[in-house]
């Protein structure tokens, strides 16, 4: 099935926030962000390994994310993603800052210019 | 990839880790198991992508560090050459202005020195100072966050308080001039002007008045009037010599002064202002026939430099020196010494005594011009902390 192009240009800017927005509530490795992106959101952000992987290792090399190997129950052992206050603080500004961008995009899409007579 | 060969193996792990736990969630969705494992694989997309942008995003320091660089080179080009274009209009309209000064001043036959200097030209070049650390402060971050591809509103703080920073820096320790307190106050505002600005969403371009050519040319001759009228206001008259007495009374014996170089043959030569500020030179020689009369009579010859405050047309002279330089006498003499240089400019007199040999102190002559001391000149660091 192929993506919509708008969709997933959209998803890569997006990327950083939802990653963060979902680990502000607790440690998670790879597959369980995937999982909890594609939950919360009904299934319209399905975010792909190759946006998802290159964005966490991003905000862990800013700061923004800590990394750590942990065995698990069964299976291979993961790497958990924790948001740092650095993180938090990002979340915050990107939170204000897509609340701004989303507002304008609406406001223009409502605005329509009187036709002339 | 492009990855260090010491993180592929981390990240092939990773990824593994993710492929076994998407391929058991296909497998729960009720797909075969090899079907499963090619959803799981297909959702990781172009392998070779997806080693890249894991290379940039994990080299992404080594990327800030350039781009931080860039920026920083960026502020600091366009800071020397604002200052520059500041600097080379300053210098424009002081010429402009010199000429028109010099022209009045021949056609009036007025006697003025010392333009531009004193309280009022501080001020201005306080004033000059603030202009220009706010526009840095107005312009610079939109440039750096352009380097650094951030928004504006990103970078500011940082800009604002490296700026602080910075120009703090260069005006408290590196900048060295004729420090008097309107700069010594006024040039710590600069910085602060830059960040403040700095914090401030700069205003849009449009919002500048625009001018047209006439109004530009307007501009510039009131800005050359106005510096013309600068220079007249700060100027000193130079008819000071002529009309004033000076009391020498707490100096000792005034009275001896004419006998003395009459019988002695001695003359003072006061030599100029030379290596460097406030050191002046003085020529003592004589041509007396008895040299060893003269060296017989006198053991000491002493350089005072004494402060002196005007009242009406008398100069009225302290009750002590502020600084002596001593020598044993001889027939000819050249000797020197520091004129002070306290924080606030006062007028003082040099004079050469004589000391002979029972102790008497002679006054030989005075340099016959108050002059106000040299000002003072450093960086604003030495004259907060070392200057009396």
């Amino acid at each position: 099935m192929g993506r919509d192009p708008l969709r997933t240009e959209l998803m890569k800017g997006a990327m950083a926030y939802l990653v963060l927005s979902v680990l502000r509530e607790g440690e998670l490795y790879g597959y369980q962000i995937a999982v909890k992106i594609r939950e919360r959101s009904d299934g319209a952000f399905a975010p792909s390994e190759g946006s998802l992987y290159p964005t966490l290792h991003r905000l862990e090399t800013e700061g923004g994310l800590e990394a750590a190997w942990r065995a698990g129950d069964r299976g291979p052992r993961r790497r958990w993603y924790r948001i740092t206050p650095a993180g938090l603080a990002k979340l915050a500004a990107l939170e204000e800052e897509w609340a701004a961008f989303s507002s304008a995009v609406h406001r223009v899409a409502a605005r329509r210019e009187p036709s002339p007579a | 990839m492009d990855l260090q060969p010491a993180e592929v193996g981390e990240v092939l792990e990773e990824l593994n880790s993710h492929l076994s736990d998407a391929a058991a969630g296909w497998r729960e969705a009720g797909l075969d198991m090899d079907v499963a494992e090619q959803r799981a694989i297909r959702g990781l997309g172009d392998p070779a992508e997806l080693g890249r942008e894991l290379g940039r995003a994990r080299h992404r320091r080594k990327q800030l560090l350039a781009a931080v660089g860039g920026a920083v080179f960026s502020a600091l080009g366009f800071g020397a050459a604002s200052f520059a274009v500041v600097g080379l209009l300053a210098t424009a309209v002081v010429l402009c202005s010199l000429s028109v000064f010099t022209a009045i001043v021949q056609l009036t036959g007025m006697s003025v020195s010392g333009w531009f200097t004193g309280p009022a030209a501080n001020a201005g070049t306080v004033a000059l100072a603030l202009l220009w650390f706010a526009w840095m402060g107005w312009a610079l971050p939109a440039r750096v966050a352009r380097r650094l591809g951030r928004s504006v509103r990103g970078v500011r703080l940082v800009v604002g308080i490296a700026g602080l920073a910075v120009g703090s820096a260069l005006v408290w320790t590196v900048f060295s001039a004729d420090i008097d307190w309107i700069l010594a106050l006024g040039l710590p505002l600069g910085p602060a002007a830059f960040l403040f600005t700095a914090l401030r969403p700069a205003p849009s371009v449009r919002s500048f008045p625009q001018t047209t050519a006439r109004g530009r040319l307007a501009l510039l001759l009131a800005v050359v009037v106005a510096t013309t009228a600068a220079g007249f206001a700060t100027a000193r008259a130079n008819d000071y010599a002529s009309w004033w007495e000076m009391n020498l009374a707490s100096i000792g014996s005034p009275s001896d002064t004419e006998p003395l170089l009459a019988s002695s043959g001695s003359s003072v030569d006061w030599g100029e202002v030379q290596g460097g500020p406030g050191r002046l030179a003085v020529y003592v020689l004589s041509d007396s026939t008895d040299a060893a009369a003269f060296e017989q009579r006198f053991s000491e010859f002493r350089l005072e430099v004494w402060p002196v405050a005007t009242e009406g047309h008398e100069v009225q002279v302290g009750p002590a020196p502020l600084v002596v330089a001593a020598t044993p006498v001889a027939p000819e003499m050249v000797t020197s010494l520091d004129l002070p240089t306290p924080r606030n400019a006062i007028l003082v007199e040099t004079v050469a005594v004589l000391v002979a040999k029972d102790g008497t102190r002679v006054l030989l002559e005075a340099a016959g011009e108050p002059e106000l001391t040299p000002p003072w000149r450093g960086t604003l660091v030495d004259w907060w902390l070392t200057a009396r």
